[in-house]
């Protein structure tokens, strides 16, 4: 098929070799392939043109054709995106959040409305490892979880880490192996793969198997008026392609887990069982209640209960 | 009389940054320290700092025009005959102008934005982004606003001293 | 024009040509970005880019550092601190032919260990020492020379900005950039004050004849009172590599200790904290307009494909590591001649960067080649923002000509310099690659 000449400039906030990455490099790829070099993904990795915190704005208002956004860095702006990529203990497995993200998207008319509103087609939600935790001491009970400094992100987190009473502290992405090697905070909760690119093996000895569940790690998009601009050929073309990255998605990204836990043992870090993982969950609010009853506050209440009740079904 | 409204102007924004910069200071130490005694930051401290920054740079900017403490190479133009020096420095003007108005003018539409869908930092403590916004809009409609003052007095943009301190 | 070199190239162009009509540096920065990134893909593109470069290079916990090191080194000043470094300095060396010249590097050494900008650094010495050295009969254009170069030591030596937005661009660990900083600074100070004593001996007219020797108790008293910036100095590296703070708020915390010592000292007035404010505040303005305008221009170089561009093409050369230093070297000692430390920084490092790293290179070495170069480039005319920074706060004492005719002898120094550490890379590394925990 003859494809019209097409350039689209995507803005990735992490690097080309980051797990969640591999996907939207694999897609773009694959389609400049299958249209003979006519459709093109340009892709900047790593805030190359736009950091993080820039990447809605830009996407949003056409400065930038296509990016990964993960929802919730903008929950003002995305508060029905949001929960996808930020709430813990809510959802069985990484593939399951996909499903769940493509269900309430196709089904629910207030994310479909929120992704117009704010100029955004949704290509395909990407998948992240589940959370789980590397400290410097080992951690084996709830009990051991009193008192320890613990890096916080987000609007759940530090419900979690207040809940079992330990302290929520702050820390850029680039400081986390100083913070953990200083003491500055005592664990981390990341999926294995993140632990591994960050080297904090190198600081941190004690793994372990306690999860908080996975999450959606970002929605690839396109600026809305860009995306109907295309030719339906190469609309058809990038849904296409977008549907098999899903596929191509769970395998490197369940490939990165085992790899990473395999490297961290490497490493001497110790992965510890932890047998109280029930009782964790039944401390814990139910985070999507949690997230209702912010919308509720916010005068969503109504559009966020089918949220809730379509989530519950599904996972 | 209008020059010392405009003078006075600055002068307050310049030292609402200061004080910025004295808060970001101060919760910094306050942070330490508690975390030192209690073992448990100050939660916001972070937040609060992100948008105690913008008050900080942008609120300066004023005094900064004002002072004609930009950086600026000054070989060929003082080699210039007066008249070249008149053209560089209305051409400075202008774009200046054009920078600061591009700017504002998105600035006051992302803050009223940001106000609108009541945007907040995610993190331990939810901290509105709209007062770092409105801070970068206001400072740069000031700066604007300074430009076309000056181009309107004829002002040289130059002064003999390339800086004046720091 | 549509294709990514002749877009980079000629906005390129465009920069340095506003810059030599004597447009400011960020605007003239600004403006070729803007433009670029216009042709490039129109006005949302522009735009939106302009304004999202402005807010999140601000709203930036990171970058905090910079105006609280700032207010720090403006209230060191301010509060005689720094004057009692530099007479002890003067207590110990002042009695030697040239011995100010020699006072100055040390007690800029000094105060590079609780400084991180070069900017603040020449600042503060111009103010301090060249008075006194002009008094005395010292050579203008190397009394100034001396002043500019040391002042760049604050970049070299912990703490230090310019590492720290290394650190942010690069990802890598800024704490172990900081240590690999501390050999090459001495180095560096060293190889300052043998070379200036081996000019003065050659050329007496440089300094006047010898001062008398100040006693012993002279000596050890000045030193005495250099306590309260030494225990600055030691809160904040104590804080920093004790886990107590974290290396983006080493500068709120070293504001912070300064407060206090000065406060204790009772020392601290209304008008001195109101008068470091603003000023801090209006450098820091000054200052985050050129990062905003080297940050918008190295947008357009990134999404031009220009940058894309040059890293295939550079890594198509196969170069070895050496021999890619040594270009990288004197590219950027070119362009440093044209452009101000932090936004070559900005520009170049995120498209140099995989070039380094593709090659095997380790990145904090080269994070320390960086900064050297930077060094270099705040005191090579036409842009040296050391020299700027050194005739302004001069007030009328030197002329740009003056320094200028006393800097080549420092720049030739630091050249040579950085090319023996990329002959021989363990010394700037050996420290940080044995450093235990
Ligand atoms: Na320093
Ligand atoms: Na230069």
């Amino acid at each position: 098929q003859d494809y019209p000449e097409t350039n689209i400039r995507f803005g990735h906030s992490v690097s080309q070799t980051s797990t969640s990455s591999l996907a939207d490099d694999w897609a773009a790829k694959e389609i400049a392939k299958r249209s003979d070099g006519k459709v093109t993904f340009q892709m900047f990795w790593a805030g190359a043109a736009g950091s993080p915190a820039e990447l809605f704005d830009l996407i949003s208002t056409g400065a930038l054709d296509a990016g990964a956004l993960t929802p919730s860095w903008y929950a003002a702006n995305l508060p029905f995106f949001a929960p996808l990529s930020s709430a813990p203990f809510s959802y069985p497995n990484s593939s399951a959040a996909i499903q769940i993200g493509n269900a309430l998207l196709a089904d629910i008319p207030a994310l479909k409305e929120e992704a117009d509103e704010n100029k955004l087609h949704v290509m395909r939600f990407a998948q992240f490892n589940e959370y789980h935790m590397l400290c410097t001491q080992p951690l084996r009970t709830i009990e051991d979880f009193k008192g320890r400094k613990i890096r916080s992100q987000g609007d759940y987190f530090p419900i979690v880490l207040n809940t079992l009473g330990a302290t929520p502290v702050t820390v850029l992405p680039g400081e986390f192996y100083e913070s953990m090697q200083r003491g500055t905070i005592d664990c981390i909760i990341l999926p294995y793969d993140f632990l591994v690119s960050n080297r904090l093996y190198e600081v941190a000895k004690y793994a372990s198997e306690i999860t908080f569940g996975p999450i959606v790690a970002h929605m690839s998009v396109m600026n809305l008026d860009k995306w109907n601009s295309l030719d339906p050929s190469v609309q058809k073309l990038i849904t296409d392609v977008q549907k098999e990255a899903e596929a191509f998605d769970e395998e490197v990204t369940s490939a990165a887990n085992d790899k990473s836990l395999a490297t961290l043992k490497e490493n001497g870090v110790e992965v510890l069982p932890f047998p109280e993982q029930d009782k964790l969950e039944e401390m814990m609010p139910d985070m999507l209640d949690v997230w209702s009853k912010m919308m509720a506050d916010k005068g969503m209440g109504d559009e966020a209960s089918s949220v809730v009740a379509k989530w519950k079904e599904l996972r | 009389m209008l020059r010392k409204l405009y003078v006075g102007i600055n002068r307050v924004t310049l030292f609402i940054g200061g004080l910025a910069i004295l808060a970001i200071t101060l919760l910094g130490g306050a942070d330490i320290i508690v975390t030192l005694i209690f073992q448990r930051p100050i939660a916001g401290v972070f937040e609060a700092t992100q948008t105690l920054m913008v008050v900080a740079v942008f609120l300066g900017l004023g005094m900064v025009h004002l002072n004609r403490s930009y950086i600026s190479v000054d070989i060929a133009y003082d080699a210039m005959p007066r008249f070249g020096q008149r053209l560089s420095d209305t051409l400075t003007l202008l774009l200046m102008l054009c920078f600061f108005t591009a700017l504002a003018w998105r600035g006051w539409g992302n803050a009223m934005q940001s106000w609108r869908v009541g945007e907040y930092t995610s993190g331990i403590v939810q901290f509105p982004v709209y007062p770092a916004k409105i801070a970068l809009a206001a400072g740069c409609t000031l700066a604007a606003v300074s430009c076309v003052v000056d181009l309107v007095a004829g002002a040289r943009f130059r002064k003999p001293a390339v800086i004046r301190e720091e | 024009m549509s294709d990514p070199l002749s877009i980079a190239a000629g906005f390129t162009l465009v920069m340095l040509v506003l810059m030599i009509l004597g447009v400011p540096v960020a605007i003239a920065l600004a403006t070729a970005g803007i433009a670029g990134l216009y042709l490039i893909g129109g006005e949302m593109l522009a735009l939106g880019q302009l304004y999202s470069v402005s807010y999140s290079i601000t709203a930036n916990y990171a970058f905090a550092v910079l105006p609280t090191f700032l207010f720090m080194g403006n209230l060191a000043m301010a509060s005689g601190m720094a004057t009692e470094l530099y007479t002890a300095a003067d207590r110990w060396l002042g009695h030697l032919r040239g011995g100010l010249y020699l006072a100055t590097i040390s007690g800029a050494t000094g105060f590079a260990a609780i400084s991180g900008s070069p900017l603040v650094n020449a600042t503060v010495f111009t103010r301090l020492s060249l008075p006194e050295m002009l008094r005395l009969g010292y050579s203008r254009s190397l009394s100034g020379a001396c002043i500019a170069s040391a002042g760049t030591l604050a970049a070299l030596i912990p703490p230090s900005i310019g590492m720290v937005v290394y650190g942010i661009l690069t990802e890598q660990s800024i704490g172990k950039l900081m240590i690999a900083g501390i050999v090459p600074g001495i180095i560096t100070a060293l190889g300052y004050c043998i070379m200036v004593w081996a000019m003065v001996r050659f050329n007496p007219k440089l300094a006047p004849a010898d001062r008398p020797k100040a006693s012993r108790a002279e000596r050890w008293g000045a030193l005495g009172n250099t306590w309260s910036i030494l225990l600055l100095f030691l809160f904040i590296m104590t804080g920093i590599y004790g886990g107590y703070f974290s290396p983006s708020a080493a500068g709120a915390a070293g504001a912070f200790g300064a407060l206090v010592i000065i406060a204790l000292r009772r020392r601290l007035t209304m008008s001195m904290l109101g008068m470091t404010l603003m000023r801090s505040a209006e450098t820091t303005a000054m200052l985050f307009i050129i990062v905003i305008g080297g940050m918008i221009y190295s947008r357009m170089l990134v999404l031009s494909g220009f940058v894309t561009g040059v890293v295939d093409f550079t890594e198509a050369l196969q170069l070895s590591p050496t021999m890619l230093l040594i270009i990288l070297g004197m590219i950027y000692v070119v362009l440093g001649c044209f452009m101000e430390g932090l936004s070559l920084q900005l520009v170049t490092i995120p498209f140099v960067y995989p070039i380094i790293v593709a090659a095997g290179i380790d990145p904090i070495f080269f994070g320390i080649l960086v900064i050297i170069i930077i060094e270099i480039g705040a005191i090579t005319p036409p842009v040296g923002l050391n020299l700027f920074a050194t005739v302004g706060a001069s007030e009328g004492m030197l002329r740009i000509e003056d320094i200028v005719r006393g800097i080549l002898p420092f720049v030739l120094l630091n050249v040579a310099i950085l090319i023996t550490f990329i002959m021989f890379p363990d010394i700037v590394m050996w420290i940080p690659n044995n450093m235990r925990y």
